[in-house]
């Protein structure tokens, strides 16, 4: 098999006397996604805080492409690849949508090539329409799109998406569920969301989450995963 | 369209300032001369507190490093006073990188306790070697080593304070316009918002927010070298705390345009407050006034800028 993206190994972090995380060890490879489900307080964020260094584990090392990231910052692994998109989406509300993709692209992309490529991505998640216009001005759906839009002209190998379906209406959902779909053919994806349904949809592998660990990893239609999935929201497990 | 309408009110303000000159009388003219000067730490100020969203305590430090930079060269050196000015922009903006690279790193109450300490240090320091300074007292600088002196031949000396400091008003309005409307200012907005973010996009806010703060210093301490070579004194109570709390009123009240904003505040609390010293004991207590007023009328204000279509807050 492949050498991995991402390697988690042996995580831990607590904060006073709660264990957020417990020795928890997962594996990215270079595209597809990754879906991470449990109630609430499993870990879920903590884990994404830790993948792109908001967080520093108590225990364990990260890897990334080989190389150890554990004390790398943000930034640091922002440069590597490693892009972000949080439960509220954050964007620069002073500026217009243009400028937050401008922002976002013009590390990577040649001056020459910025204007294209920002429109070219604004078209794909159909923001066209809507690049003059304040950040502040735009609807909860759209600010998600931005963000979405941002991280990806960030052109990271691994993005890591933080409840990505929070305050968004059914269409919205299905509407992200396809530009996701087509994401995951280049990139690898971790997708934290508490919609099994929709993470199910779109996952190559599951783990599941609970109390800080992870008690199951696997395809979705693998017996011992559902079992896992049934036992963490249905008895709390 | 906003955009373009505030870049226009900043290129109309300073013909607006020289028309409206032949019309002033003596003392107005002179006072608008003081408050022309004090735009341009009014706009130096504004590149760190509104572009950037960082409040420091300490600005009169950078004001005053530019004045002594100024003074002391004109007053110890040589009488040049275009060689004066430069020496006390370098000097204030060697200061702000000093002071920044300290005060950047940390934020929020850190950095408004991190530059009023700097900026208190440097003013005891002015006060304890006052065989150079002048300490308190300061020093006159002979009229031959002042711009006024030089202009002396061509303009009268209010004439020649009036127009030297609108003419650097206006390039400083000039360079923080398109300043805003750069890429870099682009980023100065976006750090305001949020740095975290701008972070995770892999840029580096703490070299970002140093030069923005040098940019600021250097603002702050061209307006302290003019202060010094049109009128041709140095003095300690410019580096004093006072004279740190007020652009930050300049800024709030000249609201979030940051093109014709720093001005506006500016002349509006500066002229009021020459108003008020004649109902009211020192302007210090207009100044403080002031503060507390804006505090409790945010809401209203906030109000007015909606009313007017300003929602941005950066033009």
């Amino acid at each position: 098999m492949a050498s991995p993206l991402l390697s988690l190994q042996g995580v831990s972090k607590s904060f006073g006397g709660v264990q957020a995380l417990s020795d928890v060890s997962l594996r990215v490879y270079d595209s597809g996604v990754l879906g991470i489900i449990g109630p609430n307080g499993a870990g879920k964020s903590t884990l994404a805080g830790i993948i792109v260094g908001a967080l520093k584990p108590d225990r364990g090392k990260v890897f990334f492409r080989g190389r150890e990231i554990t004390n790398l910052t943000v930034r640091e692994r922002a440069a590597l690849g490693v892009a972000h998109t949080h439960q509220i989406p954050r964007v620069f509300q002073s500026l217009t949508v243009y400028e937050n993709l401008e922002l976002a692209a013009s590390r990577r992309v040649s001056r020459r090539d910025l204007d294209g490529i920002i429109r070219e991505a604004a078209e794909k998640l159909g923001l066209n329409g809507l690049l003059e216009l304040g950040a502040s001005q735009l609807s909860s759906g759209q600010l998600r799109l931005l963000e979405i839009g941002m991280a990806l002209l960030s052109q990271p190998l691994l993005l890591v998406m933080d409840e990505p379906t929070q305050g968004l209406a059914g269409l919205e959902v299905n509407y992200l569920s396809n530009i996701l779909r087509s994401l995951s053919e280049r990139l690898a994806i971790i997708l934290i969301d508490h919609r099994v349904d929709f993470v199910a949809s779109l996952s190559n592998r599951v783990a599941v989450m609970s109390r800080g660990r992870v008690v199951g990893l696997g395809r979705i239609g693998d017996v011992e995963v559902v079992e896992k999935i049934e036992a963490v929201y249905m008895r709390g497990a | 369209m906003r955009v373009k309408i505030s870049a226009l009110a900043a290129l109309v303000a300073p013909l607006a300032l020289a028309a409206v000159y032949p019309l002033l009388p003596e003392y107005q003219r002179a006072l608008m001369s003081r408050v022309l000067i004090l735009s341009i730490y009014s706009y130096g100020y504004a590149v760190c507190f509104q572009m950037i969203g960082l409040m420091s305590l300490g600005h009169a430090a950078l004001f005053a490093s530019g004045m002594y930079g100024a003074g002391l060269y004109a007053f110890y050196v040589s009488p040049d006073p275009l060689a004066a000015l430069l020496v006390g922009v370098a000097a204030s903006t060697l200061l702000s990188i000093l002071f920044g690279l300290v005060s950047t790193r940390v934020g929020g109450s850190y950095f408004m306790i991190g530059t009023l300490l700097a900026s208190q240090a440097l003013y005891l320091a002015a006060l304890h070697f006052n065989e150079v300074t002048g300490g308190e007292q300061g020093l006159v600088l002979k009229k031959e080593a002042t711009i006024v002196g030089a202009l002396g031949p061509l303009l009268s000396e209010l004439d020649a304070r009036y127009f030297t400091s609108l003419a650097a008003l206006t390039i400083v309005i000039v360079c923080v316009t398109i300043l805003s409307h750069s890429r870099l200012g682009r980023l100065f907005h976006a750090l305001r918002d949020d740095e975290g973010k701008l972070e995770a996009l892999g840029y580096n806010t703490s070299a970002l927010k140093l030069v923005a703060f040098t940019i600021s210093g250097a603002l702050s301490g061209a307006s302290g070298a003019l202060q010094a070579l049109l009128y041709g004194y140095i003095g300690a109570g410019y580096a004093g705390i006072l004279n740190s709390v007020e652009p930050v009123l300049w800024v709030l009240v000249g609201g979030p345009y940051i093109q014709v904003g720093p001005l506006l505040g500016c002349l509006a609390v500066n002229l009021l407050s020459d108003l008020a010293r004649g109902l009211l004991r020192g302007h210090v207590l207009t100044v403080g006034a002031g503060l507390v007023a804006f505090a409790f009328a945010t809401g209203r204000l906030r109000w007015a800028y909606r009313l007017l279509g300003v929602s941005r807050g950066r033009g």
